[in-house]
């Protein structure tokens, strides 16, 4: 995890206010998520990114086109750019189900809550449905 | 410091204006300043999610200048039953 990334979402600040930072922090703590800093700063593309996909995307470069995973549309947009391969949550779910690491009924309850809560498309959403019930019907 | 302007508005808004200081018993421009600002940052909310979804700005521009945080942005969309601005291109493309 790029480290403007951590600041940006789990910073002391944020701990008290949301839920979701403390368990990001807690996991970085536990050693489940590893901070770096990106050795280099310049991204070799015409257009610009946030601090913390920018971070990300250099990270991924420096990691040989390590798999980058973000929910961020621009972000997406500059992985294609540099050949970077990326990964977003709802084929993330659909891959931890083909793995067989959840059950089919936690991925479909996942999908739901990144459709509701995560404001995924609802076109993605239905998409990754379908392809849940192949992955369930083999 | 305060600074005076100067503008013209339609009657019938006039008519409104003058009816809800009436309402809310507030001072003529207190009220309008109130309006006024509120007016701004909802103006500012809509044009920054708007670059948001054509791409033209990710979720940290937006929340560094509208001063939420991360977790708020998703809450924010949620109001407005808008979505996030990934593809189904992107989910093709997805690993």
């Amino acid at each position: 995890m790029p480290a403007a990334v951590f600041d940006e979402t789990a910073s002391e600040n944020l701990l008290d206010r949301f839920p979701d930072a403390a368990v990001i922090a807690s996991m970085v703590e536990d050693g489940i998520l590893k901070v770096s800093v990106p050795a280099e700063d310049r991204l070799p593309m015409p257009f610009a990114v946030h601090r913390g996909e920018k971070e990300a995307l250099l990270l991924s470069l420096q990691g040989n086109r390590a798999l980058l995973a973000t929910d961020d549309g621009r972000a997406i947009k500059a992985a294609r750019f540099l050949r970077i391969p990326f990964i977003i949550s709802p084929k993330m779910v659909l891959r931890l189900a083909a793995q067989q690491l959840v059950s089919y009924s936690k991925a479909r309850m996942s999908l739901e809550k990144l459709a509701k809560i995560g404001r995924y498309p609802p076109e993605i959403i239905a998409e990754a449905l379908l392809s849940l019930l192949e992955v369930r019907d083999g | 410091m305060a600074k005076p302007t100067t503008f013209r508005i339609p009657e019938d808004l006039l008519t409104e204006i003058e009816k809800n200081i009436r309402d809310s018993r507030m001072e003529r421009s207190v009220y309008l300043r109130e309006v006024i600002r509120k007016g701004v940052q909802a103006d500012k909310e809509e044009r920054w999610l708007k670059k948001y979804s054509t791409g033209e700005a990710d979720i940290m521009d937006v929340c560094q200048e509208m001063n939420w945080a991360p977790w708020e942005f998703l809450d924010q969309l949620k109001t407005r039953n808008m979505h996030l601005n990934v593809s189904l291109e992107d989910w093709l493309c997805s690993e």
